[in-house]
């Protein structure tokens, strides 16, 4: 293998592969960047850690082909402090050599036929949509997602596409943040990501040289942006049946400016209990309160405008789920509506694109001293 | 005298059912009295009066065996709802003293008075008014000690009862425990205390001069502990209120069981009834514990960790009845007990998207009423036909005529 790129490039493509590669492995061909050169003059770079996989391709003044698997960081840390211009590189299956104008760089190979198989995706009919929307209905909906390991399926983001329509959802039990877009997508599609993955996918998205498709298989999914992929092993299901407890009818709605609800609730939070963090939200016509009381630190309360002329209510919630909500909403105002303070409350941006559609369900708390029936 | 570093209280209430029934019936000033189930249902004594304790009757002895020892033993069936009343009458007094409250049972605490002590006054002087204003607001005698450790303070409490108050001040501490027997350490039971005392350790002083490599040999981490306790070195802290609790319900059977069929109906209903209280309280919890008696009183308690904090009833039961399947060889049942422990407020409080709001709410509905049931005319007026089909051969429950309207 013989070959030569450009420092800038080499390192932007290794920075997105090395992300991938596993602190410590109980495998260590996992620590490794697979380098591939082919004679056409494509050099390929790819990690994995076994659930996800990434692939970079970038153009390089080519020699000779050929593979060599490295230490990944090792030639990352390297390739990342040189300050030429050009560098040149050669190797065989015993190591790849590292040449510029200020010196020489070896390193050893490890077992090039070790390198995993990146999994087998059928190349038909691959979902295309536009990086930017698709990162943010990643943002508006990945916090959401549930940490806990006893409730795998919800540790997932659900993609499901259907024929003019591709939402994302995420869910914990207690909050839903469901994102949607429309298009003539013309296919029927279900996939539950793991949030590593898109984690990864945003980190990609900001490096976007092209337009983004989606494909998948049984057990894979495959995001191709420009020329770099990432694979990644899909959850198991199923998903929760979400759209049975979006409400139908929640009459009593209430409008109020995003920044100051936010701002309001920034600050009530810190007096707030830390376990809990329980708010008390106190609806009437044209005044909407938030309180916070936290034993042994002291206690908060706010008053903001509302547009609201429904019936007084008082509605707990964890206001780290609003706040978190809140901070991926975008726009001036945001929509709320309410059926009572046992149910499901409804949260929504008062402007949306025409194509976007968001939405999000924070279940109260239950206040102390309510009625059971509430 | 060294200062108080750290300063804490034990307040344990003196034969605390008994003492409000005997407040509340003063014809029954003098005589023993018990508070437990009858002797023919194999009840045993929940709290005896000092007048019983003289005839060697103490809490948790068969009842049939107190009778035995005093045939003109009053029993009294004990009224919760009224001890529970002065019980939250006691952590009123306790939270006026401390934020830092760590409540053993309904009459028993441990307080942090740390923080306390600059604005409320000395020591000694602290105890006397946590005695005084019990006193004034129950008309019932406790027994206070206070400390620099927590555990020698609830040693201390126990030394001068009734209506004591014993002080031991820092520096005082290891000559305070030195003459102790070794059984008034926490966390030696029967058998370490045999143990101990098969190498010739009696007291506490004793311990304390040991060779700490050897109790480390023979009793691992334990030993260890055990020492530093001996030396008056314990780092425990108060746990407020609802960290230290635990929920459990256990019951002793009139006659001894073996049909898997009935005991497992007992521990449905068992872990129904620690489900509804922790919900009640709005806590979860993430140990789940079976307790087994014998008919040859061999006791055995067994206890499974779940992945995350539960207040449902049918988690806590299935976690039981697992426990059960395990650890039960088919041998008589005399006591068959649930509780959960690691309690932490339920799970960020926030409702459940997916669990069907109106099914549960009807559940919670009839659990309250059943509750509200059992209150009023004594213990288990409602059983799941399960229970009750199992429960035929063993004659009337014992009940208490309902009280008021």
């Amino acid at each position: 293998m013989k070959f030569s790129t450009s420092q800038s490039g080499f390192q932007k493509a290794l920075h997105l592969v090395a992300s991938v590669v596993p602190g410590k492995s109980t495998l260590p061909i996992l620590e490794t960047v697979l380098v591939e050169v082919s004679p056409a003059g494509e050099v390929t770079l790819t990690a994995t850690d076994l659930d996800i996989s990434v692939r970079v391709q970038r153009a390089g003044e080519v020699e000779e082909g050929g593979r060599v698997a490295v230490a990944a960081r090792r030639l990352h840390d390297v390739v990342r402090e040189l300050r030429d211009a050009e560098i040149s590189l050669t190797g065989e299956e015993s190591g790849l050599t590292l040449r510029c104008a200020s010196g020489r760089y070896r390193f050893v190979g490890a077992p090039v036929d070790d390198f995993p198989g990146l999994p087998e995706i059928p190349d038909q009919k691959p979902l295309q949509v536009d990086p930017a929307k698709m990162e943010r209905m990643v943002r508006q909906t990945l916090y959401a997602v549930s940490t806990d390991e006893t409730r795998p399926e919800l540790t997932g983001l659900f993609l499901s596409i259907s024929d003019d329509q591709m939402s994302m959802v995420a869910t914990n039990g207690h909050r839903l943040a469901r994102a949607s877009l429309s298009g003539a997508f013309k296919q029927k599609r279900e996939m539950l990501l793991p949030p590593k993955a898109l984690n990864q996918l945003l980190r990609l998205i900001g490096d976007a040289d092209g337009p983004l498709e989606i494909s998948g298989s049984k057990n894979y999914a495959r995001i191709r942006i420009g020329s770099t992929q990432l694979y990644s092993r899909l959850l198991e299901g199923p998903f929760p049946d979400y759209e049975k407890v979006i409400p139908k009818s929640n009459p009593l709605r209430a409008v109020v400016r995003r920044e100051d609800l936010l701002a309001s609730l920034r600050r009530i939070l810190v007096l707030s209990d830390s376990q809990t963090r329980q708010v008390k939200i106190m609806l009437e016509p044209g005044r909407l309160q938030i309180m916070a009381q936290y034993q042994g630190a002291g206690e908060a309360q706010e008053e903001l405008p509302v547009d609201y002329d429904g019936t007084p209510l008082t509605i707990g919630y964890n206001g780290g789920y609003l706040l978190e909500m809140l901070k991926t909403f975008d726009g001036e105002r945001v929509e709320m509506a309410f059926q009572s303070a046992v149910s499901a409350g409804l949260f929504k941006p008062a402007e949306l694109q025409p194509d976007e559609d968001l939405l999000c369900l924070v279940m109260p708390l239950r206040l102390p001293g309510d009625d059971a029936a509430g | 005298m060294a200062p108080w570093e750290r300063i804490f209280a034990h307040v344990d209430m003196d034969a605390f059912y008994a003492s409000v029934e005997i407040r509340d019936d003063p014809s029954l000033a003098g005589r023993p009295v018990v508070v437990g189930g009858s002797p023919g249902a194999r009840g045993v004594v929940s709290a005896a009066s000092y007048e019983a304790r003289r005839f060697g009757i103490h809490s948790a002895m068969p009842m049939a065996e107190a009778v035995r020892r005093c045939p003109r033993l009053v029993i009294l069936p004990g009224d919760f709802a009224k001890y529970r009343s002065v019980s939250e009458q006691l952590m009123e007094i306790f939270g006026r003293y401390s934020p830092a409250v760590e409540p053993l049972s309904l009459d028993e605490a441990f307080l942090d008075l740390s923080g306390t002590r600059r604005s409320l006054g000395p020591a000694d002087l602290l105890g006397r008014r946590i005695k005084e204003d019990i006193r004034s607001a129950t008309r019932l005698t406790a027994s206070v000690g206070i400390a620099p450790v927590k555990f020698v303070a609830k040693i201390a409490s126990d030394l001068e009862k009734p209506d004591g108050l014993v002080l031991v001040a820092p520096g005082e501490v290891e000559a305070f425990l030195r003459p102790l027997p070794i059984g008034r350490l926490w966390g030696v039971g029967p058998r370490t205390r045999e143990a101990l005392e098969a190498i010739g350790i009696r007291t506490i002083g004793r311990l304390a001069a040991a060779d700490r490599k050897l109790l480390v040999g023979r009793f691992g981490r334990h030993g260890e502990h055990l020492h530093d306790l001996a030396l008056g070195r314990d780092a425990r802290e108060v746990v407020p209120d609802w960290e230290a609790r635990s929920y459990s319900h256990e019951e002793t059977f009139a006659r001894d069981r073996a049909d898997a069929e009935f005991l497992e109906g007992v521990l449905l209903d068992q872990a129904h009834r620690v489900s509804r209280r922790l919900r009640r309280d709005a806590v979860c919890g993430r140990t789940v514990q079976l307790k087994l008696r014998f008919s040859d009183f061999r006791t055995i308690t067994r206890r499974e960790t779940l992945s995350r904090p539960t207040a449902d009833a049918s988690v806590i039961y299935r976690t039981g009845r697992d426990l059960f399947a395990r650890h039960w060889a088919h041998g008589a049942v005399r006591l068959i007990g649930i509780g959960v422990s690691g309690i932490v407020p339920a799970a960020a409080g926030s409702l459940d998207l997916f669990t069907d709001r109106e099914a549960e709410e009807r559940r919670q509905r009839l659990a309250e009423a059943i509750d509200r049931l059992d209150e009023r005319f004594g213990r288990s007026t409602l059983l799941p036909a399960k229970v009750l089909r199992a429960r035929e051969g063993d004659g009337p429950h014992p009940r208490r005529p309902p009280r008021g309207a």
